[in-house]
């Protein structure tokens, strides 16, 4: 921390909180240093459960528990935020800081117009001096959401939430943290709930404005990708403790907490490739919150944790400095290194007839056709998906990518048998006439959000025993409980898990159930919806680890859907990216650090956030947002939007798929060689040119 | 189970819970016992205390016969709660049936059972009972019949709508994607997850059903003199209600006591279920 | 509001109307014991049950009758009353008349002491003003309208106190202040137990419109609570709450019954009961198909309403 303290936006002073619980008192945040000086941006980084925005909460006084405890100071320039009430902290909040909530749909009144939001923030903190007309301020709304880049901003004065993108609604919201010109402003996940591309032109567009008014910022991610690519400093909180706080490309490039460590080190990068890193996948626990605090937060998870020499005091992160860490090793340079992975030794699959799983025009349409839609002439179907021709080999991973809305869940619900499709779909080379027992039992799917996918009133047995009891009809009673049994083995966990229900379990144990779930049929293909898209980097690191594992030794096909590009190498093999309902692009996976790609493919690797000190991403940004889908489209279906438009032929013209070597087609009107000369997204850097 | 015992402890934890508990569990004893227990014999006339006030002798005072309130009170509790929770229970399970079904089926099959559950609902249930007593003729069983049949739409919309949103979810799904059949979905992964907004509100539907059980007595189209149903002692009471207003205050009270033992029971056990306060 | 949405609601009604009829007509005169058996009492001799039965036209198949009797209801034609010997049609829209006089007086009550009732309590959510509402409220939701009616009269109409009539009727053309003391006992009950419920549901709206994000986040640009009460989260809860006075129409219909019953008060309700006493079958399908149908167009209405005010609904 600097010494910079007359400058400071924010500065924290060992504030530390906690809540009263049935369980007992609660702690949230403990002993918190830090300081934003006036113009930078602070990100605060750590996983769920962190207390990261708690922070914030704490910062605005708007505290969501029972207050059991609380103590230090929170300073607003020279005002300490603590000592003011209620009714004080109106004219602060939106005036002098302001907050940027995850979730822009929930955010806005959705009874209000988007000016009125606008108009009713300015309105609010107007000094009595400025007595403006009410035409001003609604000129002054109106100004404020042109900067924020919403094209047309007189008919998005009048617009309310449900007519507008999700990423629109969280311009608006941005307009309206900047509408007074404040200090400081809050952001609790901001990007989050948006796609890769919208989250990076949103990005984008807070550092341009961050740049031009100088407003401070504390940026709150559970995503380093998202903060290396904001933040001037990272401070790393776990289990409600600040562990590390230096610049970014330091804390990025040599981190000293081990816990910063085993979080970079369960993160994917661009580089993986060409370095052959693998991910760490040990994971860690989380901290305690009640009872007695051990004197080193992270002494639970930590490889390098002695209790000789860690134990002494109350380890906290260090007042001052440049690169502050609360490890008593990491400063008296005992840590031992993490362990590096190697990648295992892959048995080649024994195959009589290569090919898993095909398709032959699959498609997918579905919407409103009742009778009395039809009665009134408004029969409007969504064609979810288009022609898809896929292949999956055995043992092979496809990875399904694309952005929400292009059709990749519902792919992958027709092929699970969940939705009614057009086309073909063979398995082992036998075209299926209708989706029957044998088919299900060969082709099984894992659901992206295990909380829902496991029955709440089912014991962990009950929900493994039942595809025994459907597929595996020769078993008897006890076998099927030594099966259940062997299955927890399997996805590594303890057996007496049996007993448990799911809301006993975290959430990456739940997933670990559902794979298991999926492999008591032992099928030949599983498709994994998003499975690893809501957990955590580590627990994320080592789901894919136990899918590959499992793949290694039973020779499972997997179709692995994602949105999140940066996991792709350590999983993949091959690539099939999805817009609008179409596969634009079908690559393997040795073609995705180089071009050609296709151009909607090029700007999706160029907004996955990732941190990567050996590599530059070049910046492709994609302008509007994703087209209705109600009309079919008679060009190509990225028309639209496409950085690289060639005119008249793309509008109208379906565009050819062409080809580039043996494992790589392209959906697109332009020549290969013209996009294999595009520069690359990616490309290797030297350390400190790296952010 | 380990998630009834959760729940019976989360309801005790609210102040409506607790008390709702305490009162239903009084309540149902003293249907259980109460004609046993009553201190006097509910239809013995005592003539020289007719429209007596409450006294240490009839401890809630007497009718225009004399006979003690209290007693009657006490002995008609059984004909009161016990029909109106047999009534809820009727309308429940059929509701709970139909909505279920209706809700997991779909397509056009659901859209015929929502118009008629719509259309019977939009019949008032007092008028809806009426209409049903007309034709079944006046009685305590009828009535109970009658009540029944009209809360059967409402609970099948409500099962209905938390059909839906189970049926949206993954584990759904996944049963699906196994293949598993339509009974096994209906009721071993949809069932056990939509009972308990249909408790809440069959709690809160015992009050409505004492309420209308006694409405309908008070009509003079449910339990016949000389019952001691309490709507029944209501009407009775009217014609002597200016010489003294015990016969009607008194069974009104337990009315409404019953009533809001269900109501607060039924708010507490709300809240005790949402999924939010229960993880 | 698209001009679809108003055809979709519109066609409900006439589906709901339709099918509400055929339960009507079902149930009062075919299920199970024959209408010709109902008037004459179990008793009766064959010859006369088969003249009735001719006379009535329940010799022929069901739909003959029901379309026999929907037409007529089509064109106004409700049947004679078996009673009175009357028309039906003029003395159920007169009865009509009068306990549309309860139900708006009381509508207009409701609305204008339970909303704002709602909102204060909710906005002292956990304080004594709060608990004070909750409590009155499980009082009121717990009371049967017969007897707070019945208590109310045996209070007020007492003839020590006297201050208001304990039954009859005066037309507002006749003597409107009369008209107002005779309605003013089966008002007050009908409202202070609808008040109860529709407060309780303001209440609960407004409580989960107050925990809900966009609140927050206008608390968190700084809008004072009283705005943030009345500009954000009233607008909000006032959506489901239409809903709920549109569904509380449903109890009004029955209290209106019940407190017409008490307070011998000529209106629907009373034509109801007496229908019912004396077998009276046309006045009885006329009573409940009035109400029934009055029913689904206040519901209608309020989906409506909702509509207006919500501007989402007309993506749907």
């Amino acid at each position: 921390m600097s010494n910079t303290t007359q400058n400071a936006a924010l500065r924290i002073d060992d504030y530390s909180l906690a809540y009263k619980s049935s369980a007992g008192v609660v702690r949230i945040l403990d002993n918190i240093r830090l300081e934003i000086p006036r113009g930078q941006v602070l990100g605060l980084v750590g996983e769920s459960g962190s207390a990261k925005s708690s922070m914030a909460n704490a910062i605005m006084r708007d505290l969501t528990g029972v207050v059991a405890h609380e103590s230090g100071r929170i300073f607003l320039a020279d005002t300490d935020l603590t000592a003011l009430t209620e009714k004080s902290m109106e004219p602060i909040r939106g005036k002098r800081v302001a907050m940027v909530l995850q979730n822009a749909s929930t955010a806005l009144n959705p009874t209000l117009s988007m000016g009125d939001h606008v108009i009713e923030t300015i309105h609010q903190h107007q000094s009595d001096a400025t007595l403006d007309s009410k035409n001003n301020i609604a000129a002054e709304a109106q100004a404020l959401l042109s900067m924020v880049g919403l094209p047309d901003p007189k008919a998005m004065m009048n617009r309310y939430a449900h007519e507008i993108s999700g990423g629109e609604k969280q311009r608006v919201v941005l307009a309206m943290a900047f509408a007074c010109e404040p200090e400081l402003i809050l952001f609790d996940e901001p990007t989050s709930a948006l796609d890769a591309t919208t989250a990076a032109t949103l990005l984008d567009l807070f550092g341009e404005l961050q740049q031009r008014t100088g407003v401070a910022a504390l940026f709150i991610s559970h995503d380093l990708g998202v903060v290396s690519r904001i933040a001037d400093r990272v401070a790393v909180i776990y289990g409600g403790r600040i562990v590390e706080e230096a610049t970014t490309e330091a804390l990025f490039a040599a981190p000293r907490h081990p816990y910063t460590r085993s979080l970079l080190a369960s993160l994917p990068r661009p580089s993986d490739t060409r370095t052959g890193r693998t991910l760490d996948t040990s994971g860690n626990k989380p901290a305690l919150r009640i009872g007695v605090v051990p004197q080193c937060i992270y002494a639970e998870s930590c490889v390098s944790h002695e209790a000789r020499v860690c134990n002494v005091s109350h380890v906290l992160i260090d007042e001052h400095g440049e690169h502050r860490v609360a490890c008593v090793k990491a400063k008296n340079g005992s840590l031992i290194a993490s362990p590096i992975n190697r990648l295992d030794s892959v048995e080649a699959v024994d195959t009589t007839f290569p090919v898993a799983l095909s398709m032959a025009s699959l498609s997918v349409s579905y919407g409103e056709r009742g009778w009395l839609a039809s009665l009134l002439g408004k029969a409007s179907q969504v064609h979810a998906v288009i022609n898809a021709n896929l292949t999956l080999d055995k043992g092979e991973t496809l990875a399904l990518v694309g952005e929400s809305g292009c059709g990749k869940s519902t792919l992958a619900k027709a092929i699970a048998g969940l939705v009614p499709f057009k086309g073909d779909l063979f398995l082992s080379g036998n075209v299926i006439e209708s989706i029957d027992h044998d088919y299900r039992s060969r082709v099984q799917i894992i659901f992206q959000n295990p909380d829902s996918s496991l029955n709440p009133r089912h014991s962990i047995k009950t929900i493994l025993s039942r595809p025994l009891v459907l597929y595996r009809k020769n078993l008897n009673e006890v076998q099927r409980t030594q099966e259940v049994v062997a299955l927890l083995e399997r996805v590594q966990l303890p057996i007496h898990y049996a007993e448990r229900y799911p809301h006993q379990l975290s959430g990456g144990e739940k997933q670990r159930v559902a794979i298991a779930r999926a492999l008591a049929a032992e099928p030949e293909v599983i498709i994994c919806d998003e499975v690893t898209s809501g957990l955590d980097a580590s627990v994320q690191a080592s789901i894919t680890a136990l899918l590959k594992q499992i793949q290694r030794h039973s020779g499972t096909a997997l179709i692995f859907i994602t949105h999140d590009l940066a996991i792709l190498r350590h999983l993949a093999d091959r690539i099939a990216v999805m817009y609008l309902g179409e596969v634009v692009e079908v690559m393997s996976i040795d073609d995705l650090d180089e071009p050609p790609y296709h151009p909607y493919t090029e700007a999706l690797l160029s907004s996955s956030p990732s941190v990567d000190p050996h590599t530059n991403t070049r910046r492709i940004r994609l302008k509007g947002t994703l087209p209705k889908r109600t009309q079919r489209v008679t060009g190509c279906v990225f028309e639209s939007r496409c950085p690289h438009h060639l005119g008249d032929q793309c509008n109208t013209t379906p565009p050819p798929r062409v080809h580039h070597g043996d494992t790589h087609e392209i959906l697109c009107h332009i020549d290969v060689a013209t996009l294999a000369a595009h520069a690359p997204v990616w490309q290797a850097s030297k350390l400190d040119t790296s952010i | 189970m380990n998630s009834t015992r959760r729940t019976l402890t989360a309801l005790t934890k609210t102040p409506q819970g607790a008390i709702g508990l305490l009162l239903c569990f009084l309540l149902l004893a003293l249907t259980l016992a109460g004609p046993e227990l009553a201190p006097k014999d509910p239809e013995e006339f005592h003539f020289t205390a007719r429209f007596a006030a409450p006294s240490t002798e009839f401890l809630l005072g007497t009718d225009w016969y004399g006979r003690d309130l209290l007693s009657r009170v006490m002995a008609g509790s059984r004909s009161t709660i016990l029909l109106a929770l047999l009534a809820t229970v009727i309308g429940t399970v059929a509701g709970a049936l139909i909505g279920i079904f209706s809700g997991y089926i779909g397509g056009r099959v659901d859209d015929l059972i929502m118009r008629v559950t719509d259309a019977v609902m939009a019949i008032p249930s007092l008028l809806f009972a009426l209409l049903i007593l007309s034709v079944l003729g006046s009685s305590s069983f009828n009535a109970v019949i009658a009540i029944g049949i009209a809360f059967t739409p409402g609970m099948a919309r409500i099962a209905r709508s938390v059909t839906l949103q189970v049926r949206g979810s993954d584990y759904v799904s996944a049963a699906q994607a196994r293949g598993e059949g339509t009974s096994w979905i209906m009721f071993a992964e949809i069932l056990p997850n939509v009972i308990a907004p249909v408790i809440v509100e069959a709690t809160i539907r015992v009050a409505f059903a004492v309420m209308t059980l006694a409405t309908l007595s008070f009509l003079g189209l449910g339990a016949q003199p000389p019952s001691p149903e309490w709507g029944l002692m209501i009407a009775e009471g009217r014609a002597h209600m200016f010489r003294s207003p015990w016969p009607i205050l008194v069974p009104g009270i337990a009315i409404a006591l019953v009533a809001i033992a269900f109501n607060l029971l039924g708010d507490g056990l709300r809240d005790a279920l949402n999924p939010q306060a229960s993880s | 509001m698209s001009p679809e949405f108003i055809i979709k609601r519109f066609f409900y009604l006439l589906v709901t109307a339709i099918i509400v009829s055929m339960i009507v007509f079902a149930v009062t005169q075919l299920l199970p014991a024959n209408a010709a058996t109902m008037i004459l009492g179990e008793y009766a001799t064959e010859e006369a049950l088969l003249a009735l039965n001719a006379k009535l036209g329940l010799d022929q198949p069901a739909w003959v009758q029901y379309w026999q009797w929907f037409s007529g209801v089509l064109q106004g034609d409700f049947g004679i009353s078996l009673r009175t010997g009357q028309a039906v049609g003029p003395v159920i829209l007169s009865a009509f008349g009068n306990s549309a006089i309860l139900a708006v007086f009381s509508l207009v009550l409701v609305s204008l002491i339970s909303i704002p009732l709602g909102v204060i309590a909710a906005s002292r959510r956990g304080r004594p003003l709060d608990l004070g509402v909750s409590l009155i409220s499980y009082l009121g939701v717990s009371m049967p309208e017969f007897v707070l009616a019945t208590l109310l009269l045996a209070w007020l109409a007492s003839p020590a106190i006297a201050l208001f009539p304990a039954s009859g009727y005066v037309p507002f053309a006749t003597d409107p202040l009369a008209a107002l003391h005779h309605i003013t006992l089966p008002v007050l009950t009908l409202t202070i137990v609808l008040t109860a419920h529709v407060s309780r549901m303001v209440r609960s709206e407004m409580v989960d419109t107050l925990e809900s994000d966009f609140v927050r986040a206008a608390r968190l640009r700084g809008v004072p609570k009283r705005r943030i009460l009345f500009k954000h989260a009233l607008r909000n809860s006032m959506l489901p709450a239409i809903t709920v006075i549109a569904l509380d129409i449903g109890y009004l219909i029955g209290g209106v019954i019940v407190v017409e019953e008490v307070f011998s008060f000529p209106g629907v309700g009373r034509q109801l009961i007496l229908a019912i006493q004396n077998r009276d079958l046309p006045m009885l399908q006329a009573g409940a198909l009035l109400m029934a149908v009055t029913y689904a167009v206040a519901n209608l209405l309020a989906d409506l309403a909702y509509a207006l005010l919500d501007k989402r609904i007309q993506f749907k």
